[in-house]
């Protein structure tokens, strides 16, 4: 399952679930009112947990590591093509909403987008 | 001191030929802990729980979801008691969150070389909330032999006939399946144990009959030839998951006892085909394993799917529903689409359907589900077809002087209970 790279700018260290080392592709836009941020599934290169595993957490990880205000912050997992016998998605985006209150992300809640809805959000 | 280990029951699949096999986590983690613990094993699989009896710590060791829900209540009832309890196992790993809240202690992780910390904290009553070694996996080299030593023998045993022995050759996977969570539980890097280890453990196994549980042990050629090579002597009989197809160790795998593997079988290709005749071509049986309910399929893809399962001659077929495991891609995939339906663990055995699938109804697919085990047995039932693979391993026994007759003294019993009559096998 090798990762295609498309809205890959930078690798991302990030505590995966239980502390576990964990890598995900990252691409970051700056807006004048939002910053948007792809997040994008490593699978075989990734040698932790998955980004949805810590979807949560992971958004305040990127916040704290780029100084990104939470408020602005509009949030996108990337689950790319991989390839696999039992897999038969291709790349997927899902746009993903946070509760931000007391300093943390929660609850989050998923929402697929089509390839133009991404392109409209750049 | 007395620490009582439990392994949980659960509800097992309805209409399937049941044998239960001595489980395998549980011989694992004991090998490690410290010489002067005494285990108490209790599989409820085959015998109850006496909440009562004299122990000094409990520990609940899990490997299905099907499980959880049972050892938290096991848990309860011993904490009612006064005693702490400790979990571990791979569903322990899979659903440590959910665990805690029924737990003194979770351990998480490889238990080599970690219990002495767990068992020095219980006695000092400084036991941890978690003990999380999910990245502090032990040298492989430290997996020592299983204590099957704790097992009680005559409980995994049908009509005086020994069930097989669960024994491991590597840890790890580097494939990342999209329905397992293999890849989570031990890591992404296959981690063979050094063949003389492996030798060394089955030295200890009298059982001449075994089951290699390793995810796939078609991860490094060398390797699996290697093990094979030095399997040959032992005579050793055995099931396991996919072999490499590859001629040079499907012939080395036939000499070292593979008596049947487990192969998934996902599509109506030439390529399945074709793999199949290689395994018999060698003498070893195939299972398949077929998973129903996949994105891609239809209901006329899962019929034609059974009609090619009777063209090329499986010896058996297991059929399962896709299940959403936590930690698998199919989670996380269902999860987004908001697709999962029921979050009951109790219901991921893989045969209940808990998400909706992409091509019919979940009652469909359960249908669908039903109609493969049917039509698959139609014609020899599921106990016909495993008797004829009981019947080739013990020919080859006979021929290689390893057949053991079946003990006689436990000819009326099966797994501890009496004989039903109308059992054939």
């Amino acid at each position: 399952m090798e990762t295609q790279r498309n809205n890959i700018d930078l690798i991302f260290d990030f505590k995966g679930i239980w502390d576990l080392p964990s890598k995900c592709g990252l691409k970051i836009l700056n807006k004048s009112d939002k910053t948007i941020v792809i997040v994008t599934e490593l699978y075989k290169e990734n040698p932790g947990t998955s980004i949805a595993d810590v979807s949560a957490s992971l958004a305040l990880q990127v916040c704290v590591e780029f100084n990104i205000v939470p408020d602005k912050l509009v949030y996108v997992e990337s689950s790319p093509e991989t390839n696999s016998k039992l897999s038969f998605y291709g790349e997927k985006y899902y746009l993903v909403g946070f509760e931000f209150a007391n300093g943390i992300f929660s609850n989050p809640v998923y929402k697929e987008l089509a390839v133009e809805d991404l392109n409209n959000l750049f | 001191m007395i620490f009582k280990l439990i392994y949980p029951k659960w509800k097992k699949l309805e209409g399937q030929t049941t044998f239960t096999l001595p489980p395998h986590g549980p011989v694992v983690m004991a090998a490690s802990l410290p010489s002067d613990v005494e285990v108490s094993f209790v599989d409820e699989n085959v015998e109850e729980i006496n909440f009562d009896s004299e122990c000094d710590f409990v520990g609940i060791s899990m490997m299905l979801s099907t499980q959880v829900k049972r050892g938290w209540e096991i848990a309860q009832e011993y904490r009612k008691r006064g005693k702490k309890v400790i979990f571990g196992g791979i569903s322990t790993m899979l659903h440590a969150e959910e665990t805690m809240q029924y737990a003194d202690s979770v351990f998480l992780g490889e238990s080599e070389g970690k219990m002495e910390e767990v068992f020095n904290d219980f006695k000092n009553n400084s036991l941890k909330k978690v003990y999380n070694h999910m990245n502090n996996r032990p040298p492989i080299e430290l997996v020592g032999p299983a204590r099957r030593d704790i097992l009680k023998r005559d409980l995994y045993n049908h009509k005086g006939v020994q069930m097989v022995d669960l024994f491991h050759a590597s840890r790890g996977c580097r494939f990342s399946c999209y329905p397992c969570a293999v890849a989570y539980l031990g890591g992404k890097e296959f981690r063979p144990r050094p063949i003389d280890k492996v030798l060394e453990e089955l030295e200890t196994i009298e059982n001449n009959r075994l089951f290699i549980v390793d995810n796939s042990l078609a991860q490094s050629t060398q390797w699996e030839m290697d093990l094979f090579k030095s399997m040959i002597p032992m005579k050793k009989k055995w099931i396991s998951h996919t072999i490499e197809d590859d001629p040079k160790v499907l012939d080395l795998a036939a000499q070292a006892g593979a008596w049947y593997v487990y192969q998934a079988v996902f599509d109506t290709s030439d390529y399945i085909k074709e793999r199949v005749k290689r395994y018999h071509d060698h003498g070893i049986g195939v299972e398949g394993t077929i998973l129903l309910g996949l994105d891609n399929q239809s209901e006329d893809d899962i019929k034609r799917l059974i009609d090619f399962l009777l063209e090329i001659d499986l010896d058996l077929a297991e059929f399962t529903v896709l299940t959403p495991f936590p930690h698998t891609k199919v989670y996380d995939d269902l999860k987004r689409q908001n697709r999962i339906i029921d979050k009951d663990w109790n219901h991921y055995n893989a045969d209940t359907v808990v998400y909706q699938p992409a091509q019919m109804s979940p009652e469909r697919l359960h249908q669908l589900y039903r109609y493969a085990w049917d039509t698959f047995y139609k014609d020899e039932t599921q106990e016909q077809k495993m008797f004829k693979l009981f019947t080739k391993v013990v020919l080859r026994e006979m021929e290689d002087n390893t057949f053991k007759p079946r003990n006689r003294k436990l000819a009326n019993k099966s797994f501890g209970n009496d004989v039903v009559r109308n059992n054939k096998f």
